[in-house]
């Protein structure tokens, strides 16, 4: 690949992860948060995206950036009050600022409309803000009681804070081969310097080289800035941050030429400056007032002095020296690595796990026991493949911040849409999961996301009605519960309308008009394939649209959704998935002669139940006795079609499982091998989806072993079997 | 006799080599660089240019930059670069 178009994938990398500083930032001054590092950072991650476009040439996007940034800058001097209608403005400018680096990803520019909506938008705020000021008040004048009219006059009163002032600096800057190296120009740094005042621009060539002894690639000329400005000397700095280590400046105000009134008695304070960079206090102190600071600083200078702070000079420059106070971004050490590697890497170990399977497998072949040489290297060496699967597991590992920060905005659309009052609060931004499933939960936490704001929050006026807060509360959480991923979305809205949801499901022929159903079961029938349509139940409280497409896909990634709700008080989805789709710890079984794996996560116990405690339920069916409990029993082999006879649950072995379709059940099976971590190898890919199993994998001694989907199988013997408005009832008797 | 050399539409860090390399060629006689095409001038080709102007007047040889493009111009003027390349009209052909 072009080695520009590799940097180009890299600043659309940092782009993201600013974007999303850029949000959070944002969302935490809109929560309340006061930090001031809270809006810089959100000026840095602005600016930092302006400048990397500006490398680029992408200039619709540096044109907004700088405004975007300019009403930033404002903010943080003080300028302009962060108040909420600002930060609200500043949330909608963030949008379009990702709608630009979006456009400029894929090669093409924002949205010129939009754009310069917001523009204006933003040009109002810089110049004071879109409020309207109020109309002067009208005097009268009448005469006192002398019949003298005293008329009100304006007098100019001069300020007693002057505000900012033009001031001239000179910038000197050296780049370095590394600056023209990472593409980036020394043209570019000029024309931000430009960006900020009037400039003269001096090309500093004593360097160069002959052309003979000239290395085209090695940086030799330097330029001298003299910039007028009003701004302060952070935001000249911040013209230098991108290219910090890739080039020497040194930034030095100019002293003001002495008035009248006040004759130039100190030494020169930029020469004294330019004297401290250089190491010379003594010179420092003796310095001529006329000298010019002309001294190229092998780094950037790390104080910054006040204006014309003679005082503040000792205290400066025995500071000189120290590193300037980091953006605490910069000091994580990170490297990027192409995602194919660690795929590579993880396919890699997947194979070694197989590997070191099959080679225990052969070596107890051979009877040598666990408590041999042989036998506890090899324990050895699975602790060491589990840990080093592990290590390379937390490589792919990444926090679900990543897709949560994309939701504030959705939410701001649809609630903008549909005219409600939204305050998304999210928890756990920094629970990881493997990458391969973080690529697949955005989908379904968006729908969710749009369930829950379309349907499950009320309007304003009948929030208020209900005697709620008009703002409704939509929560996204996640978290690590029993070796997986817990998403839940949930609201404070008016909750599921069963009695709407149960007519419409007798409507749709889902289920009978006299079935009995509880809370939970009728809840779960806006899961159903059918049960609705967008169009015909957007009108009731509660759910529905696409959930049954929801939960195929998370059922599509081993995971399982289940939704919780209280009339009145809002409704609850949530959705449990595995930590990775890579690896799996499983219980090896048999049934009818085939070697099949169910999910650990999945079982609850397993049991050889006595004679006594099976039951035969009608033809087919049976139920097992479990602590007072009776528990549906699945026989795995007549489920999948290896057998046409149900095994004798009391001559194999039973496999408690909770599933989300039917709750607890018993799966029937053979024998039990035991416990082992398997590699998930997709069967889809390799092969074609197969009901009720989930993967494959390759056993220790080379074999393929399917891996089952438990809800899958729980679901495809609950149809088997006939329904309860069925003459199920009837031939059990 | 004036040899002609059009320059790259880019000038950037891998044009530096290139770029040189084409102005070797031409050593020892007087050239004239097209700029016409120049949409993007960096500092390591401007390097180079300067370089090179700068050996050939030693050497006795012009080195003119003509036509020029409007985004060249710009770049140079940027650079304060203009007296260094010879684009300015007095000091065309000298040295700065």
């Amino acid at each position: 690949m072009d080695e520009l178009e590799e940097i180009k994938i890299t600043f659309f990398q940092e782009c993201d992860e600013l974007l999303g500083d850029l949000e959070s930032g944002l969302l935490s001054i809109d929560a309340g948060a006061t930090d001031p590092e809270l809006i810089n950072a959100v000026f840095r991650a602005v600016h930092s995206i302006k400048g990397g476009a500006g490398a680029f040439g992408l200039e619709a996007l540096v044109r907004y950036a700088h405004v975007f940034e300019t009403l930033l800058d404002n903010v943080r001097g003080g300028k302009t009050d962060l108040r909420s209608e600002l930060v609200k403005a500043l949330l909608r400018a963030a949008d379009v600022l990702a709608d630009h680096v979006a456009a400029a990803k894929q090669g093409g520019e924002g949205d010129a409309v939009s754009t310069a909506a917001m523009v204006e938008e933003l040009e109002a705020w810089i110049s004071g803000g879109p409020v309207p000021t109020a109309p002067a008040e009208e005097v009268n004048i009448e005469p006192n009681e002398d019949g003298i009219v005293f008329t009100p006059i304006k007098l100019s009163i001069p300020e007693v804070d002057e505000g900012p002032k033009e001031q001239a600096w000179t910038i000197t800057f050296q780049p370095m081969d590394e600056l023209y190296s990472k593409a980036n120009e020394a043209g570019l740094l000029i024309r931000e310097i430009e960006r900020l005042g009037k400039i003269e621009v001096e090309l500093l060539d004593d360097a160069l080289p002959t052309f003979d002894s000239l290395d085209p690639e090695t940086a030799h000329f330097a330029w001298k800035v003299r910039l007028r400005t009003e701004v302060p000397e952070e935001r000249i700095r911040e013209v230098f941050e991108f290219v910090e280590g890739h080039c020497s400046t040194t930034i030095v105000r100019e002293a003001p030429a002495p008035t009248a009134t006040e004759p130039a008695a100190g030494p020169d304070i930029a020469a004294i400056i330019a004297a401290a960079q250089a190491g010379d206090a003594q010179a420092a102190a003796n310095s001529a007032p006329s000298e010019e600071a002309t001294a190229i600083a092998p780094e950037p200078p790390a104080a910054s002095l006040p204006a014309a702070a003679v005082p503040a000079l000792a205290e400066s420059m025995s500071s000189r020296g120290a590193p300037p106070p980091a953006p605490e971004k910069g000091n994580q050490a990170t490297i990027r690595v192409d995602p194919e590697r660690i795929d590579k890497l993880i396919d890699l170990v997947g194979e070694l796990v197989i590997n070191q399977a099959m080679l225990a497998q052969r070596v107890s072949g051979h009877g040598f026991a666990a408590s041999s040489d042989v036998g506890r290297g090899l324990d050895e060496l699975e602790q060491l493949t589990r840990d080093i699967q592990d290590s390379v597991m937390a490589i792919r590992a990444q926090p679900v911040k990543s897709v949560f920060q994309r939701m504030p905005r959705l939410v701001r659309e649809i609630a903008g849409q549909t005219g409600k009052q939204v305050r998304l609060v999210t928890e756990g931004e920094g629970t990881e999961v493997d990458k391969t499933v973080i690529e697949r939960i955005s989908e379904p936490i968006t729908h969710m996301l749009r369930n829950a704001i379309d349907h499950g929050l009320e309007t304003p006026e009948e929030r208020i009605e209900a005697g709620k807060p008009a703002e409704g509360t939509v929560r996204l959480a996640a978290l690590h519960r029993g070796g997986r991923i817990v998403i839940e979305v949930g609201d404070d809205g008016k909750g599921i309308n069963r009695p709407r949801v149960r007519q419409l499901a007798i409507d749709r022929g889902l289920i009978s008009a006299d079935a009995q159903l509880t809370d939970e079961e009728v809840d779960n029938l806006i899961f159903l394939p059918g049960f609705s349509t967008a169009a015909k139940i957007s009108d009731i409280s509660g759910r529905g649209v696409g959930m049954d497409v929801v939960r195929k896909s998370v059922q599509g990634l081993g995971g399982r959704i289940s939704i919780s709700s209280k009339p009145g008080l809002g409704s609850m989805f949530t959705l449990s998935l595995p930590l990775t789709l890579a690896v799996l710890d499983g219980m090896v079984i048999d049934v009818a002669g085939q070697t099949l794996v169910v999910p650990l996560t999945a079982i609850v116990e397993s049991l050889r139940p006595t004679p006594t405690e099976v039951k035969k339920v009608g033809a087919q069916g049976g139920v097992l006795a479990v602590r007072d409990a009776y528990v549906p029993l699945v026989d795995i082999g007549r489920v999948l079609g290896f057998q046409t006879v149900d095994t004798n649950p009391a001559e194999g072995v039973v496999l408690l499982v909770d599933s989300e379709v039917g709750g607890r059940a018993a799966l029937v099976a053979d024998s039990i091998h035991g416990q082992r971590q398997v590699v998930i190898k997709s069967l889809e890919s390799n092969y074609q989806q197969v009901p009720g199993i989930a993967a494959a994998t390759i056993l220790g001694d080379g074999r393929v072993a399917l891996i089952l989907d438990v809800d899958a199988l729980v679901a495809m013997r609950r149809r088997e079997l006939p329904r309860a408005d069925e003459p199920f009832i009837e031939a059990a008797e | 006799m004036t040899n002609t050399l059009c320059l790259d539409p880019v000038l950037d860090l891998k044009a530096a080599h290139p770029l040189k390399a084409a102005l070797n060629e031409h050593r020892g006689s007087s050239v004239q660089l097209d700029a016409s095409q120049v949409a993007r001038l960096g500092g390591l080709c401007l390097q180079v240019l300067v370089a090179a102007r700068r050996a050939w007047s030693e050497e006795g040889h012009d080195l003119t930059i003509e036509p020029r493009s409007a985004a060249f111009s710009t770049a140079a003027a940027l650079f304060a670069a203009e007296a260094h390349l010879g684009l300015n009209a007095e000091n065309d052909g000298a040295i700065p």
